[in-house]
């Protein structure tokens, strides 16, 4: 190309540059660049802290009241920089493996809390919550146990969540059919079957391809059905009988009663689509539940919630909590506990509740705040199911059989993120037909072993 | 001469600015000092040449390290592994064929409906700034929001604008990300590049000689045979342009694919992959290596596909 | 080859109230080469753009042999245009550019050929057929462009300004190989040009234009000798007829105090006005002890003949330019007072596109 001199090469190299640029700026989610920064008291103090968080109104949230924080601590300055939850990880991710020290607290979900508490990039803080008013213990077991490692804990829990099954009871009254409180996959199938008509879906499950998409629902599923990603002994179990019925089941059931487009629904599409009464039943977050109760939700009052449907095992539901940690990197670790054991405190959701909205709580972390009777009353539809289900889950052992890691949907190896999206795209590939579930999970259990083998 | 652009990096002062250059002009005449001026060229070209092509040989040396992000304590210096590991990996073809389908299909069609914009755009009609500034809009669209607005209000299967005039004229309403991946993605690229196509064709078409346009009428060349025989040859070089940096620009395309299909489908493109490589596997070195893979790839296909290009152009205009 | 009319053809702009060409009737005969000639903006190029079919016809029509071509599309009229600046296909070498309306007509390779060769060597062109335009200086282009044209052996050709472009020298000389050649050929050509000498040199007829307004069409002998209005006669000649308004007293127009009798027939048609305009040619203005006062501004030498300019001086009135031929061996210069007297006058209404009244 260079050779041929043409008069317009220095246009088209500025036009290209600028090119390049626009589209960085795009940004995809790979560029911290529209990572918001918010300075919430600019006065000169000894004490700075970066909060890495993600992007999600419960965040929003806490960035607001922080004000108070920092009307109690004087000297204390707290900057939060929001990020997308792919910026976030990645960005946290580079600060803390290149030891930059550029955060002092980050907010990162239970895959990567015992992960990086091996690797020795977080604080542990066992030493700061022994106090009688943070009162650990109050910290749902389950999450607790997800945020440990060898016995230690190495992040609190801001809030968490388990999965259910939402139903819309309009539309199965209407088809006179009833869901079971612990319903099997079995009987899940039946009923959205049974209720698909030209203008309603059965049912509403994620089906765009990622580990933290489908895969979350998926692992679930596979667990329920007796498979899992590795054994004991990190032997990959992605074509096994198990494995491969649940992901056959799934495939079915998006076929006959799932939505029309799967591999572009995420929850985002789920839940308009629960809104818009075009799904009669939805297997996703607990959290979600809040969004379906609030105010301008035309299906407020008339959802129903149970358990995660089940097959071979008595709990289904996932585990996830968005935590706050404190990386090694930084300077200023007293100050930045004494900020994560006030956001996660009692004293954090009783400020919430009274100057926003109960409803906004974070919720899935403490026992207490569903005791609260302001609680009780501003989440009474789902609220009792999330404890319920949050309480009972096991994330040593959500499957049939043991398994090396500490986790429900996910495994918490640095490989998994890798593992899983592939094999969530040969799912994908498979759900839309153009290969066959068993050339999906062959492939998608080459790719598992390679990282089981990097275990042992 | 020193003393003086010392002043002048500092003075705001247009006027002496114009002064030096006219000096400057004065004096480069004289070949001793263009001697000393083309002399004081190197630090400035060396300059240049460390800030564009420091991150690319950084790229280079990563490659040969095995780093992932998440493993700090297995860092070592591992020659060609990670090529190795990406030529042995089968990801590599299929991600070089996504990318030539992808990156030709989305060319190819925002060149002719550039085309088409373009000659509409040419003509003198009422209203015509304002249809100009509609059909650039979507080139302003950042990248991101332009895949997200698709796939919400166009392919959405329940409200998406697509399928609900497909069914209002009775024509098959496709689950357009499940079924037809690569041709939304194409799709969405197309809305965004006919713009950029489109404002290139449109400078040639402008910038062509209306006397000469008149001449061939009066030879008796009808309207087609004049954009055939005249106007094409006129413009190819403004194709050139296009296809150029449309190409390199569309090579590059991840945001579309990150939002709508995950690269499902056989639209995981070089891109994506190295993206995927990079921020998914978080492993430093093979994502390196693909970086290095990919520029060597692009800088040969482009360059490829241009010679063909322009000969098969060249040779058609002759004939 | 074939005859071209213009009827009542009448072209307004978009956005203009004047029309740029005003009800024009124009009758070129069958070879004839007729220059279009007047000053910048009268509307020159826009009747012969009509005549290309470049510029539609608001009003009117316009013919071509026996063919009504008003409505017709410039591909289908037949005619071959040398443009301006030239408007060459600047992808093209000579030969092609030359070849292009042929092929376009589908005449074969070998006539193409032929033409495209007999073309070049009349305008001296072989060896730049395999050239751009771009590698040509401007006189060689300015002979593509004709030869583009003349391949063609089209009804008619049209020629707007072609050698403006030129200097003076190539000037006149392509202004004599045109004119040839368009004998030889003898094609109808409209030829356009504000240039004068170029219309009086070159012109079988000469048409000439004022704001839109067809003025006079005639031989250019007879436009000199005979012009039908002030502006006709102040625009024909080199240098140009000097015209004074001038008040009439006794049957005498009075051109700064010496009277210049009045033709009976020209008083007739007088219709009682006070005043008229005199015109007088450069050649028609002789030094004598009789006449008009003249200062003397500047003596042009040319050297057979000279040509003082100058103006009347302002004791006898508001001053008036006069320009005056003398032999060149004058001894006057800058400053002198003389009179001059008029051997011959040509008297038009008083204004500047009056008509002339004898
Ligand atoms: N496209 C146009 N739109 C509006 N007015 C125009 C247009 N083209 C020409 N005119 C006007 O029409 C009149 C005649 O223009 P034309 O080009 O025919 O003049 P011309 O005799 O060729 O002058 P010149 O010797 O300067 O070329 C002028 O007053 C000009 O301003
Ligand atoms: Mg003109």
């Amino acid at each position: 190309m260079r050779q041929r001199k043409a008069p317009w090469l220095g246009a088209a190299a500025a036009l290209f540059t600028a090119a390049l640029v626009s589209a960085s700026c795009g940004g995809g989610t790979d560029t911290a660049e529209e990572a918001e920064t918010t300075t919430t008291e600019t006065a000169a103090t000894p004490v700075t802290i970066t909060v890495a968080t993600v992007n999600n109104g419960q965040m929003k949230d806490m960035e607001q009241l922080t004000a108070e924080y920092e009307a109690q601590n004087p000297g204390v300055d707290v900057v939060f920089q929001i990020m997308e939850e792919g910026d976030l990880r990645s960005s946290v991710t580079a600060d803390i493996a290149s030891g930059a020290g550029q955060y002092d607290v980050v907010t990162i979900g239970s895959y990567e809390v015992p992960q990086w508490a091996a690797n020795g990039w977080l604080t542990d803080l066992t030493p700061y919550v022994g106090t009688p008013e943070y009162d650990v213990d109050d910290i749902i077991k389950p999450v607790r146990d997800a945020l440990s490692y060898e016995g230690q804990l190495y992040a609190v829990p801001f809030y968490g969540e388990s999965s259910i099954l939402m139903y819309n009871k309009e539309i199965i009254e209407a088809a006179g059919l009833t869901v079971p409180n612990k319903p099997t996959w079995q009987e899940v199938a039946e009923i959205a079957k049974k209720v698909k008509s030209d203008k309603v879906n059965g049912i509403c499950m994620r089906g765009k391809p990622g580990w933290g998409e489908s895969f979350a629902v998926l692992t679930t599923m596979v667990q329920t059905f007796g498979g899992n990603w590795y054994d004991m002994d990190w032997k990959a179990g992605v074509n096994s009988p198990e494995f491969t019925q649940a992901i056959t089941f799934y495939k079915d059931l998006l076929e006959t009663a799932g939505p029309k487009d799967p591999l572009s629904y995420s929850f985002n599409e789920c839940l308009n689509g629960m809104k818009n009464g075009d799904f009669a039943m939805w297997y996703d977050a607990t959290s979600l539940a809040g969004l379906l109760e609030s105010d301008d939700s035309p299906v407020k009052g008339k959802m129903g919630y149970v358990y995660a449907p089940v097959v071979k095992t008595k709990n289904s539901g996932w585990l996830w909590a968005w935590s706050l940690a404190i990386p090694k990197t930084t300077k200023n670790v007293d100050a930045a506990a004494d900020f994560i054991t006030w956001a996660t405190s009692k004293e954090y959701h009783q400020l919430v509740g009274e100057t926003l909205d109960w409803n906004r709580v974070p919720p899935g972390s403490r026992t207490s705040t569903f005791e609260n009777p302001n609680y009780k009353e501003a989440a009474a539809a789902y609220a009792p199911i999330t404890l319920e289900v949050m309480s009972s889950v096991n994330p040593n052992q959500p499957g049939v059989n043991p398994q090396p890691w500490v986790g429900i949907q996910y495994v918490s190896i640095p490989e998994f993120q890798d593992v899983g999206n592939q094999v969530a795209q040969l799912v994908a590939d498979a759900v839309a037909g153009r290969i066959t579930v068993k050339e999906a999970l062959d492939k998608g259990q080459e790719i598992a072993q390679k990282a089981g083998d990097a275990q042992k | 001469m020193p003393a003086f652009s010392a002043r002048l990096w500092f003075s705001r002062d247009l006027r002496e600015v114009r002064l030096f250059l006219q000096k400057a002009k004065s004096t480069t005449k004289k070949t001793a000092d263009k001697a000393k001026l083309k002399g004081l060229l190197y630090p400035a070209v060396i300059f240049v040449i460390i800030l564009t092509q420091l991150p690319f040989l950084l790229t280079i040396v990563f490659s040969s390290i095995n780093w992932n992000l998440l493993k700090p304590a297995d860092r070592q210096f591992v020659g060609l592994e990670n090529y190795a590991t990406v030529f042995s990996s089968g990801d590599l073809i299929p991600a070089l064929i996504a990318t030539i389908t992808m990156t030709t299909m989305a060319v190819v069609s925002s060149l002719l409906l550039g085309l088409l914009f373009a000659l509409l755009l040419d003509r003198k009609f009422k209203g015509r700034a304002l249809a100009r500034t509609l059909i650039i809009t979507p080139f302003l669209v950042m990248p991101a929001a332009a895949a997200l607005s698709w796939k919400f209000s166009m392919f959405d299967t329940n409200i998406g604008a697509v399928n609900y005039f497909a069914g209002l004229l009775g024509l098959p309403e496709p689950a357009w990300i499940t079924d037809y991946p690569m041709v939304s993605i194409v799709i969405v690229l197309a809305w965004q590049f006919t713009p950029f196509m489109m404002l290139i064709l449109l400078a040639g078409l402008q910038s062509q000689d209306q006397e000469v346009l008149e001449a061939a009428a009066v030879d008796g060349s009808s309207t087609w045979k004049t954009f055939q025989l005249i106007t094409m040859p006129h413009l190819r070089v403004y194709f050139e342009i296009a296809i150029l940096l449309g190409t390199i620009i569309l090579l590059q395309v991840f945001d579309p694919i990150a939002i709508l299909t995950k690269g499902t489908g056989g639209t995981k493109t070089l891109s994506y992959l190295l993206y995927e490589r990079a921020f998914i596997g978080l492993n430093v070195g093979e994502a390196a290596a693909y970086g290095v893979i990919v520029v060597v790839i692009t800088i040969v296909l482009a360059t490829l596909a241009l010679r063909t290009l322009f000969s098969v152009f060249t040779r058609g205009v002759r004939a | 080859m074939a005859a071209v009319e213009f009827v009542n053809a009448t072209r307004t702009y978009e956005g203009t109230k004047q029309p740029a060409v005003d009800d024009l009737n124009l009758h070129i005969n069958d070879g004839e080469f007729l220059v279009l000639v007047g000053p910048s903006g009268c509307g020159k190029s826009t009747s012969l753009r009509m005549l290309a079919g470049l510029e539609p016809v608001d009003g009117g029509s316009i013919r071509i042999g026996e063919r009504d071509v008003t409505s017709i599309a410039p591909k289908d009229r037949d005619v071959a245009m040398v443009f301006q600046n030239y408007a060459l296909y600047p992808h093209m070498t000579v030969a092609e550019n030359m070849a292009f309306a042929l092929k376009i007509q589908k005449v074969s390779k070998s006539e193409i050929n032929k033409r495209v060769q007999d073309a070049a060597k009349l305008l001296d062109l072989e060896p730049y057929l395999d050239r751009r335009p771009k590698a040509l200086s401007g006189g060689q282009r300015q002979r593509v462009a004709m030869g583009r044209a003349i391949v063609r052996e089209p009804q008619v050709f049209l020629m707007d300004e072609p050698l403006s472009n030129l200097d003076a020298k190539l000037r006149v000389q392509t202004r004599t190989q045109i004119a040839e050649l368009q004998r030889r050929l003898g094609v109808t050509t409209v030829y356009v040009t504000h240039d004068q000498v170029e219309a009086m040199t070159m012109g079988d007829r000469v048409a000439l234009l004022l704001d839109g307004v067809l003025q006079q069409v005639d031989t250019p002998r007879a436009l000199y000798e005979s012009p039908s209005n002030a502006f006709v006669a102040g625009f024909i000649g080199s240098p140009a007829m000097s015209l004074v308004s001038s008040s009439i007293a006794d049957g005498n127009a009075v051109v700064a105090g010496f009277p210049i009798p009045i033709e009976r027939s020209a008083i007739n048609n007088l219709n009682n006005a006070k005043s008229v305009m005199v015109g007088m040619r450069p050649e028609d203005l002789t030094v004598n002890a009789e006449g008009i006062p003249m200062e003397i501004d500047l003596v042009e030498e040319l050297g057979a003949d000279a040509y003082l300019y100058g103006k009347t001086p302002s004791e006898v009135g508001a001053p008036v330019s006069l320009i005056v031929r003398v032999p060149g061996d004058t001894k006057l210069t800058r400053g002198s007072r003389v009179k001059v007297k008029p051997t011959r006058t040509y008297l038009f209404e008083d204004s500047p596109t009056g008509k002339r009244l004898t």
